[in-house]
């Protein structure tokens, strides 16, 4: 239990650092990797709602912490996202190629959304520009490196408790 | 208790999203100071940041050294053949360059000697090994060449015509110990054959002079005109006096000689026509 807690603890610690050390050089077409949003729906796939949020809360968090900007930024977004990866991967078959993909794509969008959102109520303006800029190949990117991390997680993650789904 | 139960998941999203709403009211003003979950946080991850920061910039580094290494590859294929171009074109240059002091010397000599029945040719064939002193020139009967017609550069004395074809004609250089030329001291007017040194190819010899004869080093050595090849009222330089040895019994003397022509570059020569058996 230990050692699977803390191989969660070093995965996230090194996606949220590679988030910060890589993600500047990883453009497409203007749209950049969200590492963490990839990783929280990759684990809330394997691991069900309620612990793909606290994932998400956790990730989230750190990220807000190490990367910058304000608390909760990304830690709402992601626990959000984490509970909703994990209930359609309780329902819906992890496996099939479509799901990750729509999974990837939703989370981005909603990510984005709720950063949209989250920065109007926090500083009453709209960030209408960095919203629109690059958000078709940002969605676009993820959700096709979706299925790639999926598969890599089916090798990596260990299999989840099935009182859990 | 059961309804609790029952929605646990719904329930604790709704109170994450509240708490997190909370901290992004608080967070979102402007903060001056961190928490100290903050500080700590930030403080214990920042080597690991600067760690993989480094990391992934020698990666993205080796990445870009990578992509560039085609069109490093390229542009070096490019470059070389441009140098190998421009390299070719330098030489042409060059040679152009170097032929054109070497005509203007023959033209200037010819214009010198107006005398002088002279025909410019063209080196077009030596001999390979330091065993053959001869070369083939580009002009022959057709231009006026006859056999025995000695043969000179503006530096002096070269040979004489040995073999000669309709437009073309083999000269025996007068380093060869076939050919013997009459030749005499400049300063001393002692006189002798010269020939080629079969001990030292390249070099000229008077041999078989007598003891008596004083003749320095640095002397001037020059075509005499007895031997019937080089004209007597026009006088060739030869070369000049290296040393002298007398022969062991001290009855003669043997002098060598270095030719003022340098033969490995000569590539034009004049052939002298007043001297014709017609």
């Amino acid at each position: 239990m230990i050692k699977r807690r803390l191989f969660y603890a070093s995965v996230i610690v090194g996606v949220v650092l590679l988030q910060g050390a890589l993600s500047p050089y990883i453009v497409v077409y203007g749209g950049t990797v969200n590492l963490p949003a990839i990783l929280v729906v990759c684990l809330a796939l394997h691991h069900g709602a309620e612990r793909g949020m606290y994932l998400g809360l956790v990730t989230g968090l750190l990220a807000d912490v190490v990367i910058g900007g304000s608390i909760g930024f990304m830690a709402l977004p992601l626990a959000i996202i984490g509970f909703t990866a994990g209930q359609l991967g309780t329902h819906l078959s992890k496996d099939a190629f479509v799901v990750p993909v729509i999974a990837g794509v939703l989370s981005v969008v909603f990510f984005e959304l709720s950063l949209f959102i989250l920065y109007r109520l926090a500083y009453g303006f709209f960030l209408v520009a960095a919203f629109r800029d690059g958000f078709i190949a940002r969605m676009l990117l993820n959700g096709a490196l979706m299925p790639l991390a999926i598969r890599l997680a089916n090798r990596v993650i260990p299999r989840p408790e099935l009182e859990l789904r | 208790m059961a309804f609790f139960r029952r929605n646990r998941q719904i329930i604790s999203l709704t109170l994450i999203v509240f708490l997190l709403t909370g901290f992004v009211t608080f967070s979102a003003r402007d903060r001056v100071t961190q928490t100290f979950i903050e500080l700590w946080i930030q403080r214990t991850v920042a080597p690991i940041q600067r760690a993989t920061a480094f990391v992934v910039y020698q990666g993205r580094s080796f990445g870009r050294y990578l992509a560039e290494l085609g069109a490093l590859r390229r542009d070096n294929e490019a470059l070389r053949i441009e140098i190998d171009s421009l390299r070719y074109q330098y030489n042409l240059l060059i040679e152009a360059s170097r032929e054109s002091t070497r005509l203007r010397e023959l033209l200037d000599y010819r214009s010198e000697n107006t005398d002088l029945d002279l025909i410019m040719a063209r080196i077009i064939s030596r001999g390979l090994t330091s065993w053959q002193h001869e070369i083939v020139i580009d002009r022959g009967t057709k231009h006026g060449v006859r056999l025995r017609d000695p043969v000179v550069s503006h530096a002096g004395a070269v040979g004489r015509v040995v073999q000669v074809g309709p437009t073309s004609a083999r000269v025996l250089l007068i380093t060869d110990p076939r050919s013997g030329l009459a030749a005499r001291v400049q300063e001393t007017r002692e006189g002798g054959v010269v020939e080629g040194d079969p001990a030292n190819p390249g070099l000229l010899r008077m041999a078989n002079l007598p003891h008596d004869l004083y003749i320095e080093p640095g002397a001037q050595v020059v075509t005499s005109g007895l031997g019937g090849i080089f004209p007597g009222d026009n006088p060739f330089l030869v070369g000049t006096v290296l040393s002298v040895s007398t022969s062991p019994d001290g009855l003669v003397q043997t002098v060598s000689v270095q030719p003022t022509v340098d033969f490995w570059r000569l590539e034009e020569v004049l052939v002298l026509r007043m001297w014709r058996d017609d």
